[in-house]
């Protein structure tokens, strides 16, 4: 049941994306996005494929499980796709009515398909294989310059990490909740919209309370083990690069560099 | 006189990655009549909670059928809200579930559902307050300015003033001190004995379950394996070995004497269910009015 | 010098009542005195209320008094600079194990208290292992609390305390939520870091059997410390234990209700084994009277 689900999708396996500073899948993620914007040919694709596939093959990551992330989107992907493909002007292929779709749209929309699944597969990729945690601590190191401005980059992050350990607790309670007022008669499904409203309240507030007890006894346990914020604390697992991030980091640039010169320097088979 | 009953009752939930089935009710028939006492003790994850759960409708069977009165309580025909007015549910820490701006209201809430004007929910209200000795002065208070103990008693109260012809438990008197315990089993006994209510019991602990339940149910594994009357079952000395639960003291001591070749050994005699039983037994075998022998 | 000492303590706080539109003045400790040592088993015992969490809270530094003073190794705990040297010394574990564990992975949670210190990785790590050796949770070093039962959850709340190497735990209810293998587990741990390690444990219960087995035993009844002393001085108190609202263990009930059957027990007879093998004598004596006779 709800004790099973891991928050995220994390997929526990040995892998070198498994291993690999959380910092260095956070920035590969996102070049890995900003990159699925270059490419204006078939090759740009290409490239992108036997990269994408190559990091699933490597992270050890079941195909089942990339395609089952997929799967509530395919409604976005096919509806975008359907608008691309009826909304572009150009060449004429098939007419019928108001309606035509042209070569364009076709190259657009398989485009668009293109860019929204791997767009996916890639953010997939990340969270696949790093942990809620290893993720707060890659964002607090990788934005720590932040602190210069006075953002509290360690409190934002315990507060997430702190967040991702009582959603499921909390998920539960409620269940819970919901469970003791209908056992006192209260339905959630009956009446306008105003009443709908009305029924949430036995639900909200016991939920708060409970929220703000267990916050506020988590603050003493955290009180009681010496917590006093950020500074002067040390790490377990402190983030410090190895060789295969460097590896990574050079990698990742190698990909954007032939991704940028197929897309802008060679012209071969534009649209 | 109502009745609940399970016929071949089952349930699965499916495991959300690996998608295999897993039974949390497997194959349960069961069946009581209002004015019972029953008790259902099993290890954490033995079924009893999904067990609960079904008696008033939250939680639909997967097979068989859940009865009230022999009807399928999942009919179309059934109001659902009936059963759950008929049949109270009162989860472990009810007093999580307050949620009204003072007292009175929060016990009304029930009632309230079920449709009764205001008039008669204030009347049921205070009966059930009445019930468990909460004063009317604390009708107007915020229920989350009380102390954990009356928080307690007022949720129970919203749960009573619904007039319920069955109470079903789930660990009540959890994390409550001993004359809280006392007060609380002494109600129940109260209602079950009086009011005629029928009372089903979720606890962990064994020496609450000898001392009130008539009947006994044992639960392991999503399965009932056991269903008599309580004096009966704890006679099961190897089968609470094997499943890891616990007996209730004045029984494990029973057996201790009983092992040191205490009293006549041959003898079948009725297993003692409170430490009262057992002082009366051991007096049986003992001189009295002085000190005797036995140097400790 | 005493390990730990409260002199006179007396805490109040305030609340507002939202009927009155006022504020109210509770008093949850009344001119509290003790005196505990290193390597004691106390325990404290009370009602619902009666104070005795409040104390548990003011010993391990996270409440102050406001009149009166608690000692910890000689450091006055009402100052704040010795804040952190008196919770890491006196380490305390709550009642509900969902509500105190701060990782996600059971070794980051027991890890976040020696982080908070500020001790070195290769440290952390040692300290790690071996805050789980000693509670026998090895083996569950990388799981996520949610897979654990209450009172495995519970072990690692104890040792996310150890591994701040405390000479002092103070368990405030640690069982009550727990199921009644879940209570024996936490039990065993407490009392094997008590024997083994010489680790103060300060028991907060009101289950009077998980008493049984302490040097000590506070009695609490609102606010105030009724009786004290060692559990064989305690258990024939039965009417100021009744009136403080706790339960007798099971045998001092049953040596109750013997003596209204007129069996009287002898005095030192003060465990439930003692009990057993002394209705067991003197049921052989008179059998062998009575064979006698025939």
């Amino acid at each position: 049941m709800i004790r099973e689900m891991t928050l995220g999708q994390y997929y526990k396996a040995d892998s070198i994306l498994h291993r690999l500073d959380p910092r260095v899948k956070l920035a590969g993620t996102v070049l890995f996005v900003i990159s699925l914007f270059f490419p204006k040919n078939l090759l740009g694709v290409l490239v992108a494929s036997i990269f994408l596939f190559t990091v699933v093959k490597l992270s050890k990551v079941p195909w089942k499980m990339m395609i089952r992330g997929i799967k509530p989107l395919l409604f976005v992907v096919l509806f975008s796709a359907i608008v691309n493909l009826f909304g572009m002007k150009g060449t004429v292929l098939i007419q019928f009515g108001r309606f035509h779709i042209t070569v364009e749209g076709i190259w657009m929309a398989l485009f668009l398909i293109f860019r929204l699944v791997y767009l996916v597969m890639g953010t997939s990729i990340m969270t696949f294989t790093t942990t809620p945690n290893q993720l707060t601590d890659g964002l607090e190191k990788a934005l720590g310059f932040l602190n210069v401005i006075h953002i509290p980059v360690h409190e934002i992050a315990m507060m997430m990490s702190i967040a991702l350990r009582f959603i499921p607790i909390l998920t539960e309670e409620l269940d819970k909740i919901m469970k003791a007022q209908m056992s006192r008669g209260a339905a959630f499904d009956e009446g306008n919209l105003l009443q709908k409203a009305k029924q949430i309240v036995p639900i909200l507030v016991p939920l708060f309370v409970s929220a703000i007890r267990r916050a506020s006894e988590l603050a003493l346990a955290m009180d009681a083990r010496c917590y006093i914020g950020g500074s002067g604390r040390t790490k377990m697992h402190p983030l410090i690069y190895q060789k295969r991030d460097y590896l990574a980091y050079l990698t990742m640039l190698i990909y954007l560099a032939v991704m940028i010169f197929i897309s802008f320097v060679l012209k071969i088979g534009a649209i | 006189m109502s009745r609940i009953a399970f016929d071949h009752v089952s349930y699965c939930y499916g495991n959300q990655w690996q998608g295999e089935l897993q039974y949390a009710l497997k194959d349960v028939s069961f069946s009581m009549e209002q004015g019972e006492y029953v008790a259902i003790i099993g290890k954490t994850g033995s079924g009893k909670s999904t067990f609960l759960q079904h008696v008033n409708g939250l939680l639909k069977p997967t097979e068989g059928t859940v009865l009230f009165n022999d009807k399928d309580i999942h009919q179309k025909d059934v109001s659902i809200r009936k059963i759950r007015q008929k049949v109270s549910l009162c989860f472990q820490y009810p007093e999580y579930q307050l949620f009204e701006e003072n007292v009175l209201k929060d016990i009304c809430f029930g009632p309230s559902n079920m449709g009764y004007s205001e008039e008669e929910c204030l009347k049921k209200a205070r009966y059930a307050m009445d019930l468990l000795e909460l004063p009317r002065s604390l009708e107007k208070v915020s229920p989350f300015s009380l102390s954990g103990g009356q928080k307690r008693r007022v949720a129970l109260a919203g749960i009573l003033a619904m007039e319920p012809e069955f109470l079903v438990l789930d660990e009540p008197v959890a994390g409550m001190d001993q004359r809280g315990k006392d007060n609380l089993f002494e109600l129940l006994a109260r209602l079950n004995e009086e009011n005629e209510i029928g009372i089903i019991l979720v606890s962990h602990d064994m020496d609450d379950v000898a001392a009130h339940a008539e009947r006994l149910i044992v639960m392991d594994q999503g399965q009932i394996i056991m269903d008599d009357e309580t004096r009966k079952v704890f006679r099961e000395r190897e089968m609470f070995k094997n499943l890891g639960l616990e007996l209730p003291h004045p029984v494990s001591f029973y057996y201790k004497l009983k092992d040191e070749g205490f009293g006549i050994s041959s003898e079948e005699e009725d297993l003692p269910m409170t430490v009262r039983e057992l002082a009366n037994y051991i007096s049986l075998y003992l001189p009295k009015n002085r000190i005797t022998g036995g140097v400790v | 010098m005493d390990f730990m000492k409260a002199i006179n303590v007396i805490f109040r706080y305030k609340v507002f009542t939202s009927e009155e539109e006022e504020e109210q003045t509770v008093q949850a400790l009344d001119d509290v005195s003790l005196t505990i040592n290193k390597g004691d088993f106390i325990a404290i015992l009370g009602h619902n209320g009666s104070g005795k969490s409040t104390l548990a809270k003011q010993l391990a530094g996270l409440l102050h008094p406001t009149e009166g003073c608690i000692l910890i190794r000689g450091l006055d705990s009402g100052r704040p600079e010795n804040n952190i040297t008196i919770r890491k010394t006196a380490g305390i574990v709550f009642q509900n194990p969902d509500n105190q564990l701060i990782g996600n992975i059971v070794e980051e949670d027991i890890a976040f208290g020696p982080e908070n210190l500020g001790v070195p990785k290769e440290e952390i790590w040692e300290r790690v292992s071996n805050a789980l050796a000693a509670t026998g949770m090895t083996a569950y070093r990388f799981k996520s609390p949610r897979a654990l039962s209450g009172g495995q959850k519970q072990k690692i709340a104890i040792s996310g305390i150890l591994a701040m190497e405390p000479e002092c735990i103070i368990l405030d209810e640690p069982t009550a939520m727990l199921d009644p293998k879940g209570r024996k587990e936490v039990l065993q741990a407490i009392h094997h870091l008590n024997k083994s390690k010489n680790i103060t444990i300060i028991l907060i219960t009101h289950h009077m059997e998980e008493a049984e087995d302490a040097d000590y035993i506070y009695v609490m009844k609102k606010g105030k410390i009724m009786a004290q002393g060692m559990p064989p001085q305690i258990w024939p108190q039965h009417d100021l234990i009744k009136d403080c609202g706790i339960g007798l263990p099971f045998d001092r009930t049953l040596v109750d209700e013997l003596r209204d059957e007129h069996i009287e027990i002898p005095v030192g007879v003060n465990t439930e084994e003692d009990l057993l093998y002394y209705l067991v004598e003197s049921n052989s004596n008179l059998m062998r009277m009575l064979g006698g006779y025939l």
